[in-house]
């Protein structure tokens, strides 16, 4: 029952997103013929090289249908990443702020069914709207530049969306188990990407700080780099996949033993 | 058969404590009234016994059960109705029972309809359509569905009209019939009076007086109204509380000696006199009356 309830609750912003960033992608894909090579004198006259570096764009070959998309990489794993952690933090805290806790906890089911299928439709959604992103995606690479792509890395930047978003989206889930106040966890949320979106630069223009890069999803996965080397790192995997494990477990540990008072 | 037994619990809100070494038991059948001032603890006993909260101290079995390791099987047998009533809104009324049946995985369409028939609820419409009486209407039909062994209501009749109040109560004694227990909390005294078997006082958390409905209003005072020109002054005369003075009578509750009373009386010139057993509510603005007013009974 949670589980159509759920789908149903979740359409709308799943279909907001995935339009919104499949939109941006067919449009700077579809500008690829006609800017060619000169995208990298446009960003080079608007763009500084530090920043260029720190969003993934800097080394990007502007010839190829690849590079077009590892410039659209990094503005979509920013919305992606607000995206899911909205989601993932709203899983349970929107039951308080809507005061429906009681009605729903009132049922005869644990906690845990509840939350675990409320985080399995996000996750569901999350994957699908990247699935979607990536297929109009490579549909528009194939309509708009007539250059045969490699398909490897624009796979490889759709599952780094994937990882870090989920990484995004369970730091959400975590924190809206300390703030269920509706407008106090959407801002947290939120704020944890841009947080991080600006940390990248940051860390990007220090050399000083590269140790940040650890805690910095935004650092572990770059649009350049994975179409240069055509692989992700295993050690950021490793630290996105046992965050996010952290962050699930800890927060379904307190909405467990958490009071419902609405 | 105890179906609820809360054995010297105590929860805290932060500094504040809400309830306070609190022990009380319900046996299979009755039907208890809880009542007491806001504050007083109500509806943190209720959510204790749904698991919604979780005590400091004590124990609290419900059909036998611990709320937190059997929470699945005691909200099987369960219906609870909130004070304040919030379901999805943008559902339809046939929607949410279809949630409801879900979870409690029965197909209830008979109950349903009976339900919607006695408290006139129109399933066609949205949740947020609706007043927050036909709200609580839904809401109480929702705990009712799967016929539970348990009803726990929080203030159920607030925000209902007098028909679909008495059908409710009307409801309620059936289930009873039925083999079900019913505990809910209430501040329309009357009607705790009128319905309940046993009625438990709480007050700053504190259970300060359990007893049937009959034996509760049986406390040794007297309501007492006089008719007269020349009213009689009762700053003098031990045992009077609870004074409402009005142009040409006085009303007022009396546990002192009936001699002294008939004296003083003596000396008034009385149109009328009444003397009859006080109702609920004003045993229950006895005890939650200041500790002042409380002496100069």
């Amino acid at each position: 029952m949670i589980f159509k309830r759920e789908l149903k609750r979740n359409f709308k912003p799943f279909l907001i997103i995935t339009f919104i960033c499949s939109l941006m992608a067919v449009y700077v894909i579809s500008i690829g013929p006609s800017m060619g090579t000169d995208i990298q004198k446009i960003l080079d006259l608007k763009l500084p090289k530090q920043f260029q570096l720190a969003f993934g764009m800097k080394g990007l070959d502007y010839t190829s249908p690849n590079g077009f998309f590892a410039l659209v990489f990094s503005y979509l794993y920013l919305f992606l990443g607000i995206y899911i952690s909205g989601a993932f933090s709203s899983v349970v805290s929107k039951e308080f702020n809507d005061k429906t806790a009681e009605f729903l906890f009132s049922m005869p089911t644990t906690r845990t069914n509840i939350i675990f299928s409320k985080l399995i439709v996000v996750f569901l959604y999350s994957l699908l709207s990247i699935i979607l992103i990536f297929l109009i995606s490579c549909i528009s690479m194939t309509l708009f530049i007539n250059k045969s792509f490699e398909i490897l890395p624009i796979v490889l930047m759709t599952l780094a969306w994937l990882i870090g978003g989920i990484t995004f989206g369970a730091v959400g889930f975590l924190l809206s188990s300390f703030f269920t106040k509706g407008r106090t966890i959407s801002a947290l949320s939120i704020g944890v990407v841009v947080v991080m979106f600006v940390l990248q630069v940051i860390i990007s223009m220090n050399d000083k700080l590269n140790f940040l890069k650890y805690i910095c999803p935004f650092e572990w996965f770059k649009g350049s780099e994975i179409n240069l080397t055509q692989e992700l790192s295993i050690t950021y995997i490793l630290i996105a996949v046992v965050a996010s494990i952290l962050c699930f477990y800890f927060g379904i540990r307190r909405f467990k033993k958490m009071d419902v008072l609405i | 058969m105890e179906v609820i037994k809360i054995s010297n619990v105590t929860k805290s809100y932060g500094k504040i404590k809400a309830l306070d070494d609190l022990c009380l038991s319900v046996e299979q059948g009755e039907i208890y009234g809880f009542i007491g001032p806001n504050g007083a603890g109500k509806s943190t006993t209720i959510r204790l016994l749904l698991n919604f909260l979780h005590a400091d101290l004590g124990g609290i079995s419900v059909l036998g059960m611990d709320p937190q390791k059997d929470e699945v099987a005691i909200k099987k047998q369960t219906g609870y109705v909130s004070a304040d009533t919030f379901m999805y809104p943008d559902m339809k009324v046939k929607e949410l029972f279809h949630f409801t049946e879900g979870f409690h995985k029965i197909n209830a369409a008979a109950k349903i309809k009976s339900l919607t028939d006695a408290l006139d609820i129109d399933v066609n419409k949205r949740f947020e359509q609706l007043s927050f009486g036909n709200r609580k209407k839904v809401s109480i039909a929702c705990a009712l569905l799967h016929s539970p062994k348990l009803i726990i209501l929080d203030e159920p009749s607030n925000g209902l009209d007098p028909v679909i109040r008495a059908n409710l109560y009307e409801l309620l004694r059936n289930e009873q019939k039925n083999g079900g227990t019913i505990f809910f909390s209430s501040h329309v005294l009357s009607e705790v009076q009128k319905f309940c078997t046993r009625i438990g006082l709480l007050k700053e958390g504190i259970l300060i007086k359990e007893n049937t409905s009959e034996e509760f209003v049986n406390v040794g005072y007297r309501q007492i109204r006089i008719e007269s020109n020349n009213l009689p002054d009762l700053s003098k005369l031990k045992g009077v509380a609870g004074i409402e003075k009005k142009q040409n009578s006085i009303q007022f509750m009396y546990s002192g000696n009936p001699n002294d009373l008939i004296r003083m009386l003596g000396s008034v010139d009385l149109a009328s006199i009444h003397i009859e057993e006080p109702e609920l509510d004003k045993i229950f603005m006895h005890y939650f009356t200041d500790e002042r007013k409380q002496n100069d009974i």
